[in-house]
């Protein structure tokens, strides 16, 4: 009886001690480090340099981080964007020869000039000079507009042959139209830098389509990036009440929504009873319950060896990222990290490697995450 | 005393068959749209997804965005309530048959349910079904049989 009792309560103690240890390693990965805060609902993110960032706040400014400090004045010239609901001044982009032509892409959400009721997504590019925007013009509206401010999307990549993708969300109340090609509701958008079309957009000569369409049948796309190489690109979007998608990005083709969903509505119907059809893509990993994925990086840089070529997926609810291991096309692990700093907007890798979150609150941080040696 | 229960039995009924009758207009609207773009929308489909959205919809809690109550069901009581209220008034002094005036009640109680939802929950119609014209005007109708059921139920057990 007494080797019995000897045997559980060493078991016990060295169950303790594993348990410590694999926390204590955990805990000693990484470190947070704030770079800013008093942020007003920070969602975009763009290095300029390493200790140069610019981010947009949902309230319609453009903001500047220098050396570890928030500047006082926005940048000047950003064009008026409308705050509701879900939109605002929302994702900004640099163009790939930023350093020569100074281009940089902001997309937010706009209240038509013609009719107060409706809005709709629109992208503008502008030079960087100094601290003003200049020579901003329109290189993507969304079409037709919508009464409702939600689900824009609103991220944007540039692709390794100089293009840029757009998402574009299903306005929530249209989600129907996302399997239609004559609007740009629950699109992926690829438009050329200067917002031409691209001769070779997969629905340039189909009649009654939007060209600028590259993929579709999408909900509220938050996040898409290309791998290291360019080669891949990946998109996750917001389902309704579970069903949130991590997904490959391909020219032409349907993801589905809403003919086929692993959620249903938030009023508890179903948005439909298929999960599949043929001709329909089915996303490489999905959600449910839902953790509202915000925003997404690939993950190339050195500081943490250990996570090169990873996803990392900012989630507003409950609040955390997840960081995925792909192999080849698929998602085979996750995750959870960074559960202690509430709901995630964004996040980014920086230039020296380092991640960048961006909270969601109208006193916003951004944190950088560094190894903790 | 017994009367006064047989009638709050009737009033339950009622709200279980609007409830009901809102959910399943949702799931059949959804169904057509999706027979339209050649989804295999069978008999077996439409019955299961008819149950599936009363269970979902009007028996079981709503989760996040929505508080966590079956939000249906409780709007459908309130707006019930307040005009099948104003019609118990009204009747005092109105003589007309109850199964109209009570259906009329419930008509209008739809409406102003399906009018100020977008209010209350983030500018936009919760309920897929209510998104359309077409899909308001139903759901007015579902008020309106609820309504005329509960009339009926109330004229029978007086006579």
């Amino acid at each position: 009886m007494k080797k019995q009792i000897f045997k559980i309560s060493l078991l016990t103690i060295a169950s303790f001690l594993c348990f410590s240890l694999y926390a204590n390693h955990h805990e000693k990965t990484y470190k947070f480090e704030t770079i800013a805060q008093g942020l007003s609902f920070p969602w975009g993110i763009a290095f300029l340099s390493n200790d140069e960032i610019l981010v947009t706040e949902k309230t319609g400014q453009l903001r500047i981080i220098k050396d570890g400090k928030l500047l006082e004045d926005p940048i000047t010239g950003v064009p008026d964007s409308l705050f509701k609901g879900q939109g605002g001044l929302e994702g900004i982009v640099l163009h790939p020869n930023f350093a020569n032509n100074k281009y940089l892409y902001l997309s937010f959400s706009e209240t038509d000039a013609d009719n107060k009721k409706m809005n709709s997504l629109r992208v503008v590019r502008g030079k960087l000079e100094g601290n003003s925007l200049t020579e901003v013009e329109t290189i993507f509206r969304a079409s037709p507009s919508r009464k409702t401010a939600n689900h824009y999307g609103a991220k944007m990549v540039f692709l390794k042959d100089g293009t840029l993708l757009i998402t574009s969300g299903d306005g929530f109340s249209y989600r129907e139209e996302a399997q239609k090609l004559d609007n740009h509701f629950g699109k992926v958008i690829r438009v050329n830098d200067d917002g031409s079309i691209p001769s070779d957009n997969p629905f340039i000569s189909t009649p009654e389509a939007k060209p600028e369409i590259w993929s579709y049948g999408h909900r509220n796309l938050q996040g898409i990036v290309i791998n290291s190489d360019g080669s891949v690109v990946y998109e996750h979007e917001h389902g309704p009440r579970g069903g949130d998608e991590l997904n490959i990005i391909e020219k032409g083709k349907n993801y589905g929504w809403p003919a086929i969903t692993y959620g249903i509505d938030y009023s508890g119907a179903l948005i439909s009873p298929f999960k599949e059809k043929e001709g329909m893509e089915q996303p490489i990993k999905y959600w449910v319950p839902s953790i509202a994925p915000s925003g997404m990086t690939f993950y190339d840089g050195d500081l943490f060896p250990e996570w090169k070529g990873n996803l990392f997926i900012s989630a507003l609810v409950p609040g955390d990222v997840r960081r995925i291991t792909l192999e080849g096309n698929q998602a085979v692990d996750e995750e959870i990290l960074f559960d202690t700093l509430g709901r995630i907007r964004n996040i980014v890798s920086a230039p020296d490697g380092s991640l960048v979150l961006a909270t969601d609150s109208p006193k916003g941080k951004l944190i950088r995450v560094v190894p903790n040696n | 005393m017994i009367k006064g229960i047989i009638k709050i039995g009737f009033l339950f009924l009622t709200i279980l068959l609007v409830s009901f009758l809102v959910g399943a207009q949702t799931t059949v609207s959804n169904l057509i749209w999706l027979s339209s773009i050649d989804m295999p929308v069978t008999f077996t489909v439409l019955i299961s997804s008819i149950y599936h959205d009363f269970i979902l919809m009007t028996l079981t809690s709503a989760q996040p965005p929505l508080p966590p109550l079956p939000v249906l069901p409780i709007i459908i009581s309130l707006g019930l309530v307040i005009s099948f209220g104003v019609t118990w008034i009204v009747l005092r002094w109105l003589k007309t048959q109850k199964k109209y005036a009570y259906g009329i009640a419930g008509a209008v109680a739809l409406a102003f349910i399906f009018y100020l939802m977008p209010l209350v929950f983030f500018g936009v119609d919760m309920l897929a079904g209510a998104r359309t014209l077409t899909g308001k005007i139903i759901l007015v109708i579902c008020g309106y049989l609820g309504g005329h059921f509960f009339g009926s139920r109330l004229s029978k057990g007086e006579s």
